[in-house]
């Protein structure tokens, strides 16, 4: 039913096991991103332009350990799974959906933290596919 | 973090000519392993980079692949950059065949540092103008430089678009201060009548060059950092006021509050009509009647387009019937781009047809004092022509794609879109929608009627009708007034507007006239019908710099040239009133940042189709339709010019 998935990870890993089990029942293909340190909140006003781009980097190269770690646990349990090449912003959520033709979008609800726990509003209404959230108990 | 340097080698990069498999490519960058001395055995590389691929692609889009395997039979972590001249099918997410290679290698051992790695080969690629340059490398070797040593992105590359804004007013500073001096308002005639001789003066000279400078800062920030127009709108009036330049009164007086007033209540209205679904059902209603035929389908869309553009406002029918030519895509696999071209044009063309349907008809008919009537008698019939040449013309220029085929088009499928409609409030929407119509287009009847001033019924008919939609949605009201309007865009309208004014209060506009007068002059070798050359000048000049930037800055800065032309008394002047609205609204075609309409439709288009549309494929068109639509706009105020008051 959900040939494709794409998976939006966040800096809490435990919401993978849903995602693997999730895929495994529904032999699913799963697209592997994450958010760009430059969405959400801006960063803190007390701290310097270098230290904010240092931190941003610092933010960015974990995020794609996590993408590659997790591409590497999903295979090794046997779930087919690739990595998207950008990382996404909420904004642009729709455009990553359609150019990877998934037909499902899983996203954590801790992502959604820098946005006050909101979608943006014309999100919902355009996406070409479901969104599924998730939250790790 | 890991130095890419030290991994990914430049001397293994491997240049591939011959069009070969993904298999092929894994066994070339095997045997250059095991030449290296990295790995023992390219048998089982090859065999674990198929199995890898084949538990997900690696193609990660935009023409790249990152093969990637941990292996006891390699020796040491290392990272290979393959240059495919001929691109190969890779399975990728985005179904765009691979150029470019990243294989990485790594011993079992080493998982920590794989992942690192990869990591920051990934985090080298993310990056937009590094991929670019990765992508473009004239081979293997150099495209393994870029990853590895990321060309640094000193100060003056990194601020290059702040450092040329400021290096731009700094040249318009300049330039202001030679220039203001050398143009002098003759001692006698009208301009001494009028007591325009103290712009003359140096304190006044000063006052020039700081609002031109802060007014052509505020446009050329608002070009190169859109998002930040707001900012750039309110420092150059905060400048103004600290400067002396302008009080207080006036700048509210400036802000042209009437005028905000009315585009804010037609924001909550137009919004509402929206939500509510007339304009959708008005359209679904009449495609169901067209039954399938492509090009009848297109002029019918584009029909509603210009209505819509008209009588509503460009973003609301862009996003009506662009909206449903994306459902047609979806249902008959129809080409999207020539809808989405055709659709913008027709409502660019449109919004010239009322005073309503454009926020530069709005500022003009305040501006110049000119009534729904006037539009009527002046804009009306120039819009509407060049709407059907335009689409004649995109007829021509898209028949392979109309012409020759029909669409399987299922009316009960379109009809869902009508289905959550709530058929009471839809009544409410389209007596509502006429009442406005019939109000805005009798306001000036009124005005005289009950010894009203200029522009108060219209305002006071907008107005009027959005309380009654406030108290007909009551709690939903609430929202629709904090949600509907665009507040932001109206903030950056209102200091604008006050930008504007203050051209014309430090005398700049007058000089500008004088100017201009003077140059018409030498262009028709007398001082005769002046007002010909002039409104040739205004149409083209708004025009096609509309393309560029945000038309109504030209607009509100060129409007005070034309109220100066006809305070002294220019013979026909009005006649640049409508020069102007046809250049803000045609010249919006010409490319894709021309017009609000045109940004909506193609984030529409985007986020459906999930590719860009490229500057050329834009301009290729919108060349045309533009230049025609400026041609019959240039025609039709020439052969009017002798009507004009």
């Amino acid at each position: 039913m959900f040939a494709r998935i794409l998976y939006i990870i966040s800096e809490k890993q435990e919401e993978k096991e849903t995602v693997l089990n999730f895929a495994r029942h529904h032999n699913s293909t799963v697209l592997i991103s994450g958010i760009s340190p430059l969405d959400g909140c801006p960063p803190p006003r007390t701290e310097g332009a270098t230290r904010q781009a240092v931190r941003a980097e610092d933010y960015e190269r974990r995020c794609w350990q996590n993408i590659y770690r997790i591409e590497e646990e999903f295979k090794q349990s046997g779930i087919r799974a690739s990595v998207v090449a950008s990382l996404a912003t909420i904004d642009n959520l729709q455009y990553l959906a359609t150019s990877t033709r998934c037909d499902l979008i899983i996203l954590p609800v801790s992502i959604l933290a820098d946005h006050d726990y909101h979608l943006p509003e014309e999100l919902l209404p355009n996406l070409s596919c479901p969104l599924l959230l998730i939250s790790n108990p | 973090m890991v130095k890419l340097e030290r991994f990914v080698r430049q001397e293994l990069a491997l240049d591939i000519d011959a069009p070969l498999n993904p298999g092929e490519i894994f066994r070339q960058i095997a045997r250059q392993l095991v030449k290296a001395g990295i790995a023992d055995d390219d048998l089982t590389i090859v065999q674990q980079l198929q199995e890898r691929e084949n538990l997900g692609s690696t193609g990660v889009g935009h023409g790249l692949a990152l093969p990637h395997i941990t292996s006891d039979s390699i020796k040491q972590p290392a990272a290979i950059v393959v240059r495919l001249k001929h691109p190969v099918n890779w399975n990728s997410i985005d179904n765009e065949p691979v150029q470019l290679l990243v294989c990485l290698v790594s011993p079992e051992a080493d998982r920590n540092l794989y992942l690192s790695l990869l990591a920051e080969i990934a985090r080298s690629l993310n990056t937009p103008h590094l991929r670019a340059a990765a992508l473009k490398a004239t081979d293997a070797a150099a495209a393994a430089r870029i990853i590895a040593h990321p060309p640094h992105q000193n100060f003056f590359r990194r601020n290059r678009r702040l450092l040329l804004f400021f290096g731009i007013i700094a040249v318009i500073f300049i330039g202001a201060r030679i220039l203001l001096p050398l143009i002098r308002l003759p001692a006698e005639g009208i301009y001494a009548e009028l007591g325009y001789l103290h712009f003359n003066e140096s304190i006044w000279l000063f006052r020039q060059q700081l609002t031109v400078t802060l007014f052509l800062a505020m446009v050329i920030g608002t070009l190169l950092f859109w998002r930040f127009r707001v900012a750039f709108a309110a420092a150059a009036l905060g400048t103004l006021l600290i400067a002396g330049v302008m009080d207080l009164e006036h700048t509210v007086k400036f802000m042209s509050i009437p005028t905000i007033l009315f585009i804010m209540a037609m924001m909550v209205i137009v919004r509402w009509l929206e939500n509510i679904g007339v304009f959708r059902f008005i359209v679904v209603k009449a495609i169901e009647k067209v039954k399938g035929i492509p090009w009848l389908l297109l002029l019918l869309l584009m029909g509603f387009s210009v209505i819509l553009g008209g009588f509503a406002d460009e973003v609301s029918a862009i996003l009506v019937t662009f909206g449903l030519a994306l459902e047609l895509s979806r249902r008959t696999r129809a080409p999207l781009v020539p809808f989405l071209l055709s659709l913008v044009f027709a409502t660019n063309v449109g919004s010239a047809l009322t005073l309503i349907g454009n926020p530069i008809g709005v500022y003009i008919a305040f501006a110049g004092g000119l009534s729904f009537e006037d539009f009527l008698r002046w804009a009306t019939p120039v819009s509407f022509f060049t709407a059907i040449v335009v689409a004649l013309l995109c007829l021509l220029l898209y028949r392979r794609h109309f012409f020759g085929t029909r669409y399987q088009l299922d009316s009960g499928e379109l009809g869902k879109n009508t289905g959550t409609i709530d058929p009471v409030k839809l009544r409410v929407g389209i007596i509502t929608f006429i009442t406005v119509v019939m109000l805005i287009a009798l306001h000036r009847r009124f005005e005289i009627w009950l010894g009203l001033s200029d522009g108060t019924a219209l305002v006071a008919s907008a107005l009027a009708v959005t309380g009654f939609i406030v108290f007909y949605e009551q709690e939903k009201g609430r929202v629709l007034v904090e949600r509907g309007i665009d507040w932001w865009t109206l903030l950056f309208f209102m200091f604008l507007f006050a930008n504007a004014a203050c051209l014309e209060y430090t005398g700049v506009t007058t000089k500008l006239g004088y100017l201009l007068l003077q140059l018409a002059e030498r262009t028709t070798g007398s001082s005769g019908n002046l007002a010909q050359p002039a409104a040739v000048i205004f149409l083209w000049f708004s025009g096609l710099l509309s393309g560029f930037v945000d038309n109504l800055p030209i607009v509100a800065a060129l409007s005070p040239v034309v109220k100066d032309l006809l305070r002294i008394g220019l013979p026909h002047a009005s006649i640049l009133w409508w020069a102007l609205l046809f250049g803000g609204c045609f010249g919006g075609n010409l490319t894709v940042i021309g017009s609000t309409a045109n940004l909506v439709a193609v984030g529409a288009f985007e986020r459906f189709s999930g590719r860009h549309i490229r500057f050329r494929e834009w301009f290729g068109v919108g060349a045309i339709v533009t230049l025609t639509a400026l041609i019959i706009a240039t025609t039709a105020l020439l052969i009017q010019i002798r009507s004009a008051p």
